[in-house]
C-alpha cells in the first residue's frame, strides 16, 4: 500500500475510534409474504468500531443477509435504529441514504459482481465517479487501491479475464477505495479456493489493521478465525 | 407441464410478449395488406395509363357514318389479334322529367357489355357482375335488354338519377329512353365525369346506327403488329382502314412494376424488422432463463423438448398476433385502395389463413436460432451463478470485415449484372447486408470513442458508454433494425419526391390542358385529323383562352379554358361549335387529377409503410433497451449499492437511446444514400423515358434524424423507469 494512503487511514483510524462507526440499535425486521409476516430479524444490537474486523456467523436463515441489508442502508428496520457514522438510515430519503451508502459503506459480495463492460480500473474507480472526484484523483486512487490488493498488473484487464482471487481482490479495492465507515464482505471467501480464500481473508485483516471497520458474514468457522470478534445469530436474534 | 412453462413465462413477460405481439402483428400485416392491394392499387394505376395512353395499339375506324358490323367478326378470327372490342361513340343529352333538354353534352359510349372492356379492366368490374357481388345491381340484364346505362356518379348527381330509375336522352334523331343500371363510382380513371356507357346495341339504336359500328378497338400482339394491320386491310371494306400508333405507355408501365417491386420489398424488409425484434427478444428470453433450462436438463428435459417449449412459445404469440394482423391487414388494404372502396378480392378465409401462414413463418424462423441456443445449454449451468451473457464474444471486427467486401460487391454487380437478374437484385441485398454486418463494429467503435470522451460526463454518462458494449451483438441487431428502417425511409423520400416530380411531368406532359378534343371514332390515335376550319371556330367559343396543336390539321388538340369557367359547359360549347362534326371531348384536367390522386395514394401507402417499419424499429430499440435493464439487472443492483442515484440509473438507459438513435439515425442517411443509388442503377436500366431528377430534401433528412432521437428517447422511458427502480438489494438478493 502507497504511504499516502497508509497515513490517511491511520489518521482515520485515529479520529473514528472515539465513536462507534455503526451501530444497530434493537433493531427488528418483520416481512410480510403471503399474507404471512416473517421475523428475519428480533431485537438486535450490535456495534462495530474503527479498525474491527468482525464475523457474522448462523446458517441459513438466521438474518445475516438481513442485517447486512440493514447496515448496507438498502432496507430499513421495522423498530429499532441503524446508524452509520452517527447518521439514523430509517430518517433518510432514498437520494440520502444512496449517498450515505456511496459515501460511507463498501461492499464485498460472494460472486464479486464486477461490472462486466468495466475494466479492472473503471470497476474499483466506480464509486470515486459516482461521487464525481477529479479524474487525477481517481487515477492515483485507483492506482493505489489496486495495488494495496496486488492486482496493480491487471489494471486495464477486462473481469471476464479474471480468475476467481482476482475478481474478488479487484471487489475489495472497489469496496475500500473511498474509504467507507464499513465494509460489508458477505461471504467473500464462499467462491474461491483455500489458497484465494487465505490470500482474501489477509488482505481483509491489513484492512482491519489500517482503521478499516468491516463486518464479515460467512457460514465458516474457519474464517470467522480470522476475526478479531465473532457474533453469532440463530432465528433472527444475535445469540452471542 | 411444457404449456404452463411456456405460458407461465409468456404472462410474467407481459411487456416483452406484447411487444412480440405487435411486432409480428404489424409485420404480418404489412405482408398481408400489400398482397391485398397490390393487385388492385397496380390495377387501378395501370388502368389510368392504358386508359390515358390506351392499351389499344390498332383501331378500325370508318367514314363518318360507320361500317358494318360484320367485320367485327372477320376481324376477331384473326391471328394475332388479343382482343378487338367493338365501339360506338357520340354525344348527347339529358333531359331531366318537365324540364327542357340540358345543354350539357355528355359523352356516350356504346360497348359491348357481355365482354370486357378493352382499354380498362377497372370499368369492366363495375359493370354487372362487379354490381351483383356488391348487391347494387337491381336488373343485370338491363344494361343489354332494357336499355340500362351505366351513369357516372357526378352525371347521377347533376339528374338526381338513381339505379333503375328511367331518364330520357337526345342523340340521334329521337329521344330515348334509358334506365339507370349502375353507377360508377366517383374514382374510376380513364373516363370523365361527364360520360355514359351503354350496350353496343342501345347506342345502336340511340345513334340509329343499326347493324354498324363506329370503330372496333384492337389489343394486337406486339410481336405481330407490323404483319396485322396488312392482315386486316385485306378484310376491310372501301373507306374503313386500321391504324395503329406506338403505344407510348411502356415507360410508365416500367415505373408502376417498379412500384409493385418497391412496396413488395418494403413490405418484405418490415418483415425482416420485425423478424429481428422477436429474434432479440427471444434471445434475451434464453439468456433469462439459463438457469431454468439448465435446471430443466439436470431434470431430464432433452435438447429437443427445450427446443419446443421456445417454438411452442412462438406459435402462441404467433397465433395472437394473428388475430390483429388479419383485421388490421383488411383495414390497412381498404384503406390504401379506396377510403370508401370494398376490396373486390378480399376473401376472409384466405386472409386469416395468409394471415396466420405470415405469422408463423415470421415468428418460427426468427426464434429458432434462440431457441436452438437454449437447446444447447448444459446442465451444469443449473449450478453456475454467472447467468450473464459472456461480453466480448462478438468479432465486430471479422463481421465488418465481411461486410465491408459486400458493400464493395453491391455496387459493382448493380453496375455489371444484367438487369432484373438474380445477381442485379443480389446487388441492393449485398448493400443492405454489408451495411448490417458493419453495424456492431461501428457500434463498438462508437462506444469506444465515447467512452474516451464521457469521461467528464456525467458518471450515468461515463457508465451508458460502458456497460452497452457489454451487449454488441443484441444491442447491435437494434442499431441494425433502426439503421434497415432510416434507410428505408430516407430512400422512400427521396424516390418517392423525385417520383412525384416526375409523375407530375409526366402527367402535364401526356394530359396537356384542360380539354382534349379529337375527331370522333379514332380518339387518341391522331390519325384523323380536325379541319382547320373547325379548329378556328373552336377558338372563338367563349371560355377558351388559348388552344394546342400542331399543324394546320390537328389529330389532338388541347383546349385551356380560362380561369374560372365550367369545363362541362365549355365542353358543350365546343361540341356544338363543330357540329354537324362529331367531336371527343375530354376534361383532361379531370384525368390529371385522378391520375395524381391514385398515384399520390399508392405514394402514401409507401410511407406508410416506411412509417411502420420505423415504427418496429423503434419498439426494437425499447425492446433492446429493456432487455438490456433486465440482463443486467444484477450489475445495476451493484451500481446502486455502490452510490447510484435513481436519476442516474435512468439517465445512463437514456443515454444509451440516444447512442443508438444517433448512430442508426447517422448510418441510415448513409444507408439511404446507397439504397437510392442502387435504385438510380436500376431506373436507368429500365430506361424510363421521363428523365428522373432526385431530389434529396434535406430539411426531411434532418426532420427524420430528430424524429428517431426523440422516438428512441421515447421508447427508452418505459426501460428507463424500470431500471431506476431497480434497488441495490437486488445486487444482494442475488447472492
Amino acid at each position: 500500500m502507497s504511504g499516502s494512503v497508509l497515513r490517511n487511514r491511520q489518521a482515520m483510524a485515529r479520529a473514528a475510534a472515539e465513536y462507534d462507526l455503526v451501530r444497530v440499535d434493537r433493531a427488528t425486521k418483520i416481512y410480510c409474504s403471503g399474507g404471512q409476516t416473517v421475523q428475519a430479524l428480533a431485537d438486535a444490537s450490535l456495534e462495530i468500531r474503527a479498525g474491527e474486523i468482525v464475523a457474522l456467523i448462523g446458517p441459513s436463515g438466521c438474518g445475516k443477509t438481513t442485517l447486512l441489508k440493514l447496515l448496507g442502508c438498502i432496507d430499513f428496520p421495522t423498530t429499532g435504529q441503524v446508524l452509520i457514522n452517527g447518521r439514523t438510515t430509517s430518517r433518510l430519503s432514498d437520494d440520502q441514504l444512496t449517498r450515505l451508502r456511496r459515501e460511507s459503506v463498501g461492499i464485498v459480495f460472494q460472486f464479486f459482481n464486477l461490472v462486466s463492460g468495466l475494466n479492472v480500473s473503471e470497476n474499483v474507480g466506480l464509486p470515486l465517479v459516482l461521487q464525481r472526484k477529479g479524474r487525477d484523483e481517481i487515477f492515483a486512487r485507483v492506482g493505489a487501491a489496486l495495488e494495496s490488493v496486488s492486482m496493480g498488473h491487471k489494471t486495464y484487464a477486462m473481469p471476464s479475464y479474471l480468475s476467481g482471487g482476482e475478481a474478488q481482490r479487484v471487489a475489495i479495492a472497489r469496496a475500500v477505495i473511498h474509504r467507507p465507515a464499513i465494509v460489508l464482505a458477505d461471504e467473500p471467501t464462499g467462491n474461491l479456493d483455500s489458497g484465494n480464500a487465505e490470500a482474501v481473508l489477509r488482505i481483509l485483516r491489513d484492512l482491519a489493521a489500517e482503521g478499516q471497520a468491516i463486518l464479515l458474514a460467512t457460514h465458516s468457522l474457519e474464517t470467522a478465525a480470522w476475526c478479531d470478534r465473532t457474533i453469532s445469530m440463530r432465528d433472527g436474534r444475535i445469540v452471542a | 407441464m411444457f404449456e404452463a412453462l411456456v405460458f407461465e413465462r409468456m404472462r410474467e413477460n407481459g411487456l416483452l410478449s406484447a411487444i412480440s405481439i405487435l411486432a409480428i402483428a404489424l409485420g404480418a400485416t404489412v405482408v398481408v395488406a400489400i398482397g391485398l392491394t397490390n393487385g388492385i392499387v397496380l390495377a387501378s394505376l395501370a388502368s389510368n395509363a392504358g386508359a390515358t395512353l390506351n392499351r389499344v395499339n390498332l383501331q378500325i375506324v370508318g367514314p363518318r357514318r360507320g361500317f358494318d358490323e360484320q367485320v367485327l367478326a372477320r376481324v376477331r378470327g384473326l391471328p394475332g389479334i388479343v382482343d378487338a372490342q367493338p365501339v360506338i361513340e357520340g354525344t348527347l343529352a339529358v333531359k331531366p322529367a318537365g324540364k327542357p333538354l340540358s345543354t350539357v353534352a355528355l359523352r356516350a359510349v356504346g360497348v359491348d357489355l357481355l365482354e370486357p372492356l378493352p382499354r380498362d379492366a377497372e370499368i369492366r368490374e363495375h359493370l354487372p357482375g362487379a354490381f351483383a357481388f356488391r348487391g347494387s345491381a337491381p336488373y343485370p340484364d338491363l344494361l343489354v335488354l332494357g336499355g340500362g346505362a351505366i351513369i357516372s356518379a357526378q352525371v347521377a348527381d347533376r339528374y338526381h338519377l338513381s339505379l333503375a330509375k328511367s331518364f330520357e336522352v337526345a342523340g340521334g334523331a329521337r329521344p330515348v329512353s334509358l334506365r339507370v343500371a349502375g353507377i360508377l363510382p366517383r374514382l374510376i380513371v380513364g373516363i370523365d365525369s361527364s360520360v355514359i356507357f351503354v350496350d353496343i346495341s342501345t347506342a345502336q339504336e340511340l345513334f340509329n346506327k343499326f347493324g354498324e359500328l363506329d370503330r372496333i378497338d384492337c389489343v394486337v400482339d406486339p410481336a405481330q403488329l407490323g404483319d396485322v394491320p396488312r392482315r386486316i386491310s385485306a378484310l376491310l371494306p372501301r373507306g374503313v382502314r386500321a391504324v395503329q400508333r406506338v403505344n407510348d405507355s411502356a415507360g410508365l408501365q416500367q415505373l408502376l412494376f417498379g412500384l409493385q417491386g418497391g412496396l413488395k420489398t418494403l413490405s418484405y424488409a418490415t418483415f425482416v424488422l420485425a423478424g429481428l425484434l422477436i429474434y432479440n427478444i427471444v434471445a434475451v428470453s434464453v439468456v433469462r432463463r439459463r438457469r431454468e433450462i439448465g435446471v430443466l436438463r439436470t431434470l431430464g428435459a432433452t435438447r429437443g423438448q427445450v427446443l419446443l417449449i421456445f417454438l411452442f412459445e412462438a406459435a402462441a404469440l404467433g397465433l395472437l398476433a394473428s388475430l390483429i394482423a388479419f383485421p388490421a391487414s383488411v383495414l390497412l388494404a381498404q384503406w390504401s385502395v379506396d377510403g370508401g372502396a370494398a376490396i373486390r378480392e378480399y376473401n376472409g378465409f384466405a386472409t386469416l389463413a395468409m394471415a396466420m401462414f405470415v405469422s408463423a413463418v415470421l415468428t418460427l424462423t426468427s426464434t429458432l436460432a434462440p431457441a436452438i441456443d437454449a437447446a444447447r445449454i448444459p446442465p451444469a449451468v443449473a449450478l453456475d451463478g454467472h447467468v450473464i451473457e459472456a461480453s466480448g464474444t462478438w468479432p465486430t471486427g471479422r463481421v465488418a470485415i465481411v461486410g465491408a467486401m459486400l458493400l464493395a460487391l453491391g455496387p459493382a454487380l448493380l453496375y455489371f449484372a444484367p438487369s432484373q437478374s438474380i445477381a442485379g437484385y443480389g446487388g441492393g441485398a449485398a448493400i443492405i447486408a454489408g451495411f448490417s454486418l458493419c453495424m456492431p463494429f461501428l457500434l463498438a467503435l462508437a462506444v469506444r470513442l465515447l467512452r474516451q470522451a464521457a469521461k467528464e460526463m456525467p458518471p450515468s454518462a461515463q457508465l451508458a458508454f460502458s456497460t452497452i458494449g457489454t451487449s454488441i451483438g443484441r444491442t447491435g441487431l437494434a442499431v441494425v433494425s433502426l439503421t434497415f428502417a432510416v434507410g428505408t425511409l430516407v430512400s422512400i423520400l427521396i424516390l418517392v419526391g423525385s417520383f412525384r416530380g416526375a409523375v407530375t411531368g409526366w402527367t402535364d406532359q401526356a394530359l396537356p390542358g384542360d380539354l382534349t378534343v379529337q375527331p370522333m371514332g379514332a380518339s387518341r390515335l391522331g390519325q384523323v385529323r380536325l379541319s382547320s376550319a373547325i379548329i378556328k371556330r373552336m377558338g372563338l367559343v367563349q371560355g377558351v383562352a388559348r388552344l394546342a396543336y400542331e399543324g394546320d390539321r390537328a389529330g389532338t388538340l388541347v383546349v385551356y379554358a380560362r380561369p374560372g369557367i365550367n369545363l362541362l359547359e365549355l365542353r358543350s360549347r365546343i361540341v356544338r361549335s363543330a357540329m354537324p362534326y362529331a367531336l371527343d371531348v375530354s376534361i383532361t384536367q379531370e384525368l390529371r387529377r385522378h391520375m395524381l390522386s391514385i398515384f399520390g395514394r399508392t405514394f402514401t401507402l409507401i410511407y406508410a409503410l416506411g412509417e411502420i417499419s420505423g415504427l418496429i424499429s423503434i419498439l426494437s430499440i425499447g425492446a433492446a433497451l429493456f432487455a438490456l435493464v433486465l440482463e443486467r439487472r444484477e450489475e445495476i443492483g451493484v451500481m446502486r449499492y455502490v452510490g447510484l442515484s435513481t436519476s442516474a440509473t435512468r439517465h445512463m438507459v437514456l443515454y444509451q437511446a440516444a447512442l443508438i438513435a444517433g448512430l442508426a439515425g447517422g448510418s441510415g442517411i448513409a444507408l439511404g444514400a446507397l439504397l437510392t443509388f442502387a435504385a438510380a442503377v436500376i431506373i436507368e436500366r429500365q430506361a424510363w423515358s421521363t428523365p428522373l431528377h432526385f431530389l434529396v430534401p434535406y430539411d426531411q433528412l434532418a426532420a427524420v434524424f430528430v424524429a428517431v432521437v426523440i422516438a428512441a428517447l421515447l421508447a427508452a422511458i418505459y426501460p428507463a423507469r424500470v431500471a431506476g427502480h431497480i434497488a441495490a438489494s437486488e445486487a444482494a438478493d442475488a447472492q
